[in-house]
């Protein structure tokens, strides 16, 4: 069969082609979406007790301003480390800021500065005779700001709290006047609205002497797989460690049964008690327990059938003084960097397999890098302070890996998570499309 | 008995060479001869005279300009009365065009000779050339003027009217009357030199006691030739010699002189009103001397009012009765009605048969179609057995079994679409039809912060097409969305069948198309303009347009195709934009053609003399789309891209793959893996090489649809990639034709012929076909059901916000909202985006951008005063609401959140402004109460007044009646400067808007006008139409 086309024809078809080659080699015309990348800026907590109060910044080129001020302009910092007695706010970096408080007994306290993603759970402190602590309501922002605290203790969940934060100040509620008398206290802080970075100070005093103190980090949220990566087990004595005590709440409307796995450089296993028990729902519970390990740092993970939130107080009169940590329970771990301003940071890591780069800067600015491998559990100590370092996590496994950082020398104890004070913040850059006001 | 009776007949002529010998014969004929004759002839140029006398009857000659009455007068003067007391003298007028039977004056004696109140008796008029047509049996005047006869349009003589009756008149033409009743009333009135004189004569004998009688019996043909133009109307009285004009006067006096006075303003306006509507009519008809003659008529009574008087002096003094008489002879307005009605549905048939032949003369024509045998023709055989089977029954009728599966599937498709529709690209619709109009005619568009654009004359044509359901636009555009594929359905089986296909292919086309991707896609996304194409492109395609113009076609299909054209722009500019590109293609061939003779003539001559018919028939082609379209077409050659839109809001079309398989795609629509039969038919078309300029017209708007598929145009509000559904439903459309007379010639030469490739061929198109219809069947009423456009769908704007914008400082709210990872924004007025409202949108004030960028990346210190100052009271985020989106708003400052619901986040603007501000010289800032556009308020200080809209050359205010400059603010708002306190006024100037509205309008009208029948006048009908 022979197949005669008409020239037209013929024209018509050959247009066709080379519309369908020009629509497919050409890019597309008009498809990009312009993003804007930043991050956000975070606020550092003033300082909460009578030591003093360091914001330790990337460089002293970040832009800062107090809160509250007369200006709305932010300034130069002048320095990496910088005093502050009021609330800091830092312009969006990707190096995470750090606040450090020095106690004169000693102690140490230190937080990340951060911007609250509007759901806080905090699990620590005490609201008894010796608490001196606080829970500080920055509000950077312009607007007021409403927070919700929901407060539980060991009697149960109190009444909603509902605080209003003026423009660009702070507001400081007194834990003995949030849950007065309570010894197990854990907060729930909403961000209803406003620009709001909340810190959870805990200090504890008997008459003149201190007991020590720490920020209480905000931890993981209400979830049946809760895993605290660092909880500081310093040796007092010959045969003596700190003695730990893990507060835990099921904030659901059932009651929890929770089987804890101490996993440390000597192993993984159940300890006495913790192997199978129950929390009752609502009600915070303290249980004190000593681990029988070596190891100066170890991990908690908890197996819970309910959604429960936890945390770890270590105490210890190692350093002359007494001092606590509060360890937090943590997220997965994410690439971050962070400032450490000298101090010697204890990184303790678990999970499946663990694989986390660390790049850092020392004090006297010796750089170096390593990468901390491991099945269950690994342990990165510098050999000296550390200016900043950056943890990437290279594991590629289906079993998260979890870290934080744990101070302890003789300045005092003090835990850190291992997570940014703000995560890089994505949007496209605004787009006018009518479409938004149609139902569709 | 006759013998009482003497007979004087006056026969009149005034050019009637024609007719005067078979009238003259007549005369002589009758069976009771007339006892005397006397003609009076008015000035005849023919050879009427020598006719006359040389039938042996007295001739007397009057003036050419004497009109009917003069001449009865004259007749009468010349011949002295019978004064025997045995006989009563009877006169019998005749017209020289009216030829009474043999029997005539017989029957017309008869029907007076016993009843002395009769003064006149009429005969039976019938056509002189049509002597079947009834023309009179007594007649009437209607309270507008016309002239009443009772009788139907074009009326058959059977003889229904044959019983004797008393009429208000009868026709001069054969009448008998008593000469001394006659002569008592005055005869006939001279201010009425002809036509309605005998009407006037009837009228006047009731009021003073007599009767006027038909006697059917008396058959007299009568060819009405001054009344009907084939002679001339030379009478004084006939103004320029316009007989319409005359009559129409003469109408109108005849009114006005015999009705009582209180009821002569009544008359005189229904006159008037009657006058208008007809002249308008005419116009309509291409009939402007007749329109003409119609007002010029209502003017002459009115310039010459002492006539009237006069004659209402003289009637008072003969009238013995109440001239209530005459109501039982007034033709009631129902029967008013219903002739007009009749004569209106003969029109409009006449029309529609006129353009069926046009396309039956471009097109073979079926059996079927052209009515020679029952359409059902091909199905006769089978329909005998049927008569035993109502299965079988139904199976032969095709027609039937297509539109009930169609119906049925369209029915369960559209369970979640019974109510008010919206969504994909079809907004909410308004309230009515009046917001439609509404819309379409004003200047400045309450849409974001306002907008100047010319609204698309589909928003007008929407809303008047809404009028079918009484304005219910909710309802007529759901009823759309319902109907569409069976009406497609049906539009195409027409279409198809008209090019003498049987129905079995009609109805498979119509089936194929109504099932075909482009249709359901255009539902399930919202494609209104599409769905519109979709119901008429096939009829406007099977009208072969550039055949018309190419074969010199008349100048009314032209308009008609033209008219067409424009209507299916105004729903597509891209249709437009390729049909004036494709005309101008015509034009410049031609003339390339002819560039020898533009040479050898100069150009100018070459216009002035050159057959031009091919090019001004693509020039009419060419410009009445873009002018019927003005001004939205020609922001189109400002704004291009637009072309590429359809209306409503831009939703992403589909991707190359799916747009070369003939499907537009899109976000919710057909799935791609259910292969339309399009495509299989494209390829049978172009590869049969028998349809060159169907393939090559497919082809062509392939490669266009190919090469637009993939960009991304923003207008309309919004950004998305173009949708090419309109232009593969022109493809569908075009090809199918084709294709199933290809397949309708193959089947019988298969059947016969050895298996081979031809056979499976046929066999996988057959399977695709089965496939596509069945599996697009089976999407429609699954997935298909749930698509994008539904009813009831919830508002965007909450409740409180929609409220506040009937407030007086009329507010504006910045909604926010997050599609995917994109965060986009638009400014309401408090109400969702309406049909229209995305048509009209403009781009948003780059410092309204600039403000909106800053608040989101948090950087915007003073973003609250500048969405403040336009107007912006209240932020709100949609729901699913951006965390951080949210974090930095509440940080920036300047927004005071005021709720965080289910539905969203709102903030309140602080320090924003109302619509309409005063700032004084102090700084302070005055609200000012505002309409939704002007304003009028009492301003009590000097300074700044300040618009919270789109700064537009059309604002204006008055203070104190006294314009003010229009200045522009550092952020771009329009101002103006008080310096005293005093009454302001705000308004947008319309008056460029109304202006092109009115010129669009008056194209329009224009262009139906031309594209209408044109009436014909009385003088070029043919004879037998007449009479």
């Amino acid at each position: 069969m022979k197949l005669k086309l008409n020239k037209f024809t013929l024209i018509a078809l050959a247009l066709v082609l080379a519309s369908i080659l020009t629509t497919t080699f050409t890019p597309k015309i008009g498809t990009a979406i312009k993003l804007v990348q930043n991050f956000p800026a975070t606020a550092c907590p003033g300082n909460l007790s009578d030591g003093s109060a360091t914001a330790v910044l990337a460089n002293a080129k970040v832009k800062v301003r107090s809160i509250p001020s007369k200006s709305n302009a932010l300034t130069k910092a002048g320095s990496s480390n910088i005093l502050v007695n009021n609330p800091l706010l830092v312009d969006g970096d990707p190096l995470s800021a750090i606040s450090v408080i020095r106690g004169k007994s000693p102690w140490l306290a230190t937080a990340v500065c951060a911007i609250s993603n509007g759901d806080a759970w905090f699990v620590g402190g005490s609201g008894s005779l010796t608490s001196k602590g606080a829970f500080d309501i920055v509000n950077s922002g312009l607007s007021v700001s409403v927070v919700d605290l929901l407060v539980f203790t060991s009697k149960g969940p109190a009444p909603l709290a509902s605080v209003t934060v003026a423009p660009n100040s702070q507001k400081r509620i007194f834990l003995d006047a949030l849950a007065p008398g309570e010894d197990s206290v854990a907060i729930h802080a909403i961000t209803r609205s406003g620009r709001v970075s909340t810190f959870f100070f805990d200090e504890r005093r008997k008459g003149l002497r201190s007991l020590g103190a720490d920020f209480v980090s905000p931890g993981a949220r209400p979830q049946n797989h809760v895993v605290i990566p660092a909880i500081s087990n310093i040796v007092v004595g010959k045969g003596k460690h700190a003695t730990q005590t893990l507060r835990i709440l099921a904030p659901g409307n059932i009651d929890a049964t929770v089987k804890a796995t101490v996993i440390s450089s000597d192993g993984s296993f159940a300890p006495v008690g913790l192997d199978g028990f129950s929390v009752t729902r609502g009600q915070v519970t303290d249980i004190n327990f000593s681990p029988v390990i070596s190891a100066g740092i170890y991990s908690l993970v908890l197996d819970s059938d309910q959604p429960i939130v936890a945390a770890v107080q270590s105490t210890t009169g190692a350093f002359g003084a007494q001092d606590f940590s509060w360890s937090s329970s943590a997220n997965p771990l994410t690439s971050v960097s962070m400032n450490f301003g000298g101090l010697t940071p204890s990184v303790q890591f678990t999970g499946g397999n663990i694989a986390v780069q660390i790049s850092w800067i020392a004090v006297g600015g010796k750089t170096g890098t390593k990468t901390v491998t491991g099945s269950d559990s690994a342990t990165w100590i510098p050999k000296t302070g550390l200016i900043r370092a950056s943890f990437t996590n290279l594991a590629n496994s289906t079993k998260a890996t979890y870290g934080s950082v744990i101070f302890q020398g003789s300045g005092g104890l003090s835990h850190l998570l291992l997570a940014p004070g703000a995560v890089l913040e994505s949007a496209s850059v605004p787009v006018p499309d009518a479409g938004v006001i149609a139902r569709r | 008995m006759a013998e009482n009776f003497f007979v004087t007949a006056i026969l009149v002529s005034h050019d009637g060479a024609t007719w005067l010998p078979e009238t003259i014969a007549a005369i002589f004929s009758q069976t009771r001869p007339v006892d005397r004759i006397v003609a009076v002839d008015n000035g005849s140029l023919d050879n009427s005279v020598k006719l006359i006398d040389g039938a042996g009857i007295t001739v007397i000659k009057s003036e050419r300009d004497a009109g009917f009455g003069d001449a009865i007068d004259l007749a009468l003067d010349r011949t002295k009365p019978i004064l025997d007391g045995e006989q009563e003298e009877l006169i019998w007028i005749l017209h020289d065009d009216c030829a009474p039977s043999r029997t005539a004056l017989k029957f017309l004696i008869e029907g007076l000779e016993n009843n002395p109140q009769i003064a006149y008796v009429g005969p039976k008029l019938r056509g002189w050339y049509d002597r079947n047509h009834l023309l009179e049996v007594g007649i009437s005047i209607a309270v507008n003027g016309a002239r009443w006869t009772g009788l139907e349009p074009r009326e058959k003589d059977q003889g229904q009217h044959d019983q004797a009756k008393d009429v208000l008149a009868v026709s001069t033409a054969a009448m008998l009357a008593r000469r001394k009743i006659f002569e008592d009333l005055g005869g006939l009135d001279p201010n009425l030199a002809l036509f309605r004189d005998d009407i006037d004569l009837g009228w006047r004998t009731r009021v003073a006691g007599f009767a006027v009688a038909t006697a059917p019996e008396a058959l007299v043909f009568h060819a009405e030739a001054s009344a009907s133009e084939r002679r001339s109307v030379d009478v004084e009285e006939a103004f320029l010699g316009r007989p319409r004009l005359l009559d129409r006067r003469n109408a109108a006096f005849v009114l006005l002189a015999n009705v009582s006075w209180w009821l002569m303003p009544w008359v005189a306006l229904q006159l008037l009103g009657a006058a208008m509507i007809r002249a308008i009519g005419y116009l309509v008809a291409k009939l402007p001397g007749y329109a003409g003659d119609e007002l010029a008529a209502v003017a002459l009574i009115v310039l010459k009012p002492a006539d009237l008087i006069k004659a209402r002096r003289s009637r008072r003094a003969k009238r013995l009765l109440s001239v209530q008489v005459v109501r039982q002879f007034i033709p009631p307005r129902g029967s008013q009605a219903r002739l007009a009605f009749e004569k209106a549905s003969d029109a409009i048939s006449k029309y529609l048969h006129f353009n069926r032949e046009d396309d039956l003369a471009s097109e073979p024509a079926s059996y079927a179609d052209i009515g020679v045998i029952d359409e059902t023709f091909d199905d006769q055989d089978s329909q005998r057995a049927i008569k035993t089977n109502r299965f079988k029954t139904l199976h032969n009728r095709p027609l039937l079994i297509g539109l009930g599966i169609i119906t049925l599937v369209t029915l369960l498709a559209a369970r979640n679409r019974y109510g008010a529709l919206s969504g994909g690209a079809l907004p909410v619709s308004p309230e009515g039809a009046s917001d439609l109009f509404r819309k379409f005619g004003e200047s400045w568009h309450q849409v974001g912060l306002g907008s100047a654009a010319p609204t698309p004359p589909w928003v007008g044509i929407l809303g008047l097409a809404s009028l079918v359901t009484f304005g219910k636009l909710k309802f007529f555009i759901a009823a759309l969305f319902w109907v569409t594929p069976p009406l497609a359905f049906f539009v195409m089986y027409r279409s198809i069948k008209r090019t003498g296909l049987t129905i079995r292919f009609a109805v498979l086309g119509g089936l194929i198309y109504a099932m075909s991707p482009v249709v359901w896609n255009s539902i399930a996304e919202g494609r209104l303009g599409t769905l519109v194409l979709a119901l008429v492109a096939p009829t406007f395609i099977s009208l072969a347009p550039l055949q018309a113009a190419t074969k010199v076609g008349s100048w009314r299909r032209i308009y008609f195709l033209a008219l067409f054209a424009s209507f299916i722009s105004a729903f597509s500019a891209l249709f437009m934009t390729i049909w004036c590109a494709v005309s101008l293609y015509f034009i410049v061939t031609e003339l390339v053609n002819r560039l020898g003779e533009i040479k050898e003539l100069s150009a100018v001559k070459f216009l002035m003399t050159a057959d031009l018919a091919r090019i001004k028939r693509f020039f009419a082609f060419l410009i009445i789309p873009v002018l019927l379209n003005f001004p939205w077409s020609a922001s189109l050659l400002v704004h291009p891209t637009q072309i590429l839109l359809d209306p409503g809001l831009p939703v992403s079309g589909g991707s190359l793959s799916q747009v070369l398989l003939l499907n537009p795609g899109g976000a919710s629509g057909v799935p791609t893996w259910l292969v339309a039969p399009f495509i299989i038919f494209l390829l049978i078309v172009v590869f049969s090489n028998r349809y060159v300029g169907e393939s090559v017209t497919a082809l062509g708007l392939l490669a266009i649809a190919v090469s637009v598929t993939q960009l991304h145009i923003s207008g309309h509000g919004s950004l998305g990639t173009v949708w090419t559904g309109t232009l593969l439903l022109f493809i569908e459309i075009i090809i199918l034709q084709p294709a199933l007379k290809i397949s309708s010639t193959l089947i019988p030469n298969l059947r016969g012929s050895a298996l081979g490739f031809g056979h499976f061929a046929s066999a996988i198109t057959a399977v695709v076909v089965v496939f596509a219809l069945v599996g697009t069947s089976a999407w429609s009423i699954t997935n298909g059901a749930s698509s994008l456009v539904t009813s009831e769908k919830r508002a965007v704007i909450p409740a409180f916000v929609s409220s506040l914008s009937e407030s007086p400082a009329r507010p504006k709210t910045l909604v926010l909202g997050m599609e995917g990872s994109v965060l986009k924004y638009f400014i309401t007025r408090g109400g969702d985006l309406e049909i229209g409202d995305p048509d009209v949108t403009v781009a948003t004030p780059p410092e309204i951008e600039l403000a909106v960028a800053d608040l989101i990346s948090g950087i915007g210190i003073s973003s609250s005063k500048v969405i403040g100052a336009y107007g912006i009271q209240y932020i709100f985020m949609k729901t699913p609401v951006d965390p951080g989106v949210v974090r930095t708003i509440d940080g920036i400052g300047g927004f005071t959140r005021s709720s965080a619901t289910a539905d969203g986040v709102i903030w309140k603007v602080v320090g924003s402004r109302s619509r309409l501000s005063l700032f004084d010289p102090a700084s302070a800032v005055t609200p000012i109460a505002s309409n939704d556009i002007g304003a009028m308020a009492d301003v009590q200080s000097p300074g700044v007044i300040t618009l919270a809209e789109k700064y537009d050359s059309g604002w204006h205010a008055l203070f104190n009646g006294v314009p003010l400059q229009l200045e522009k603010s550092d952020i771009g708002l329009p101002t103006f400067v008080v310096s005293d306190a005093g009454t302001l006024t705000i308004l947008h100037d319309g008056t460029k808007r109304r202006a092109l509205v009115s010129l669009e309008l008056i194209s329009l009208l224009t262009v139906i006008v031309l594209a209408l029948p044109a009436g014909r006048r009385r003088r070029e009908m043919d004879v037998e139409e007449l009479a």
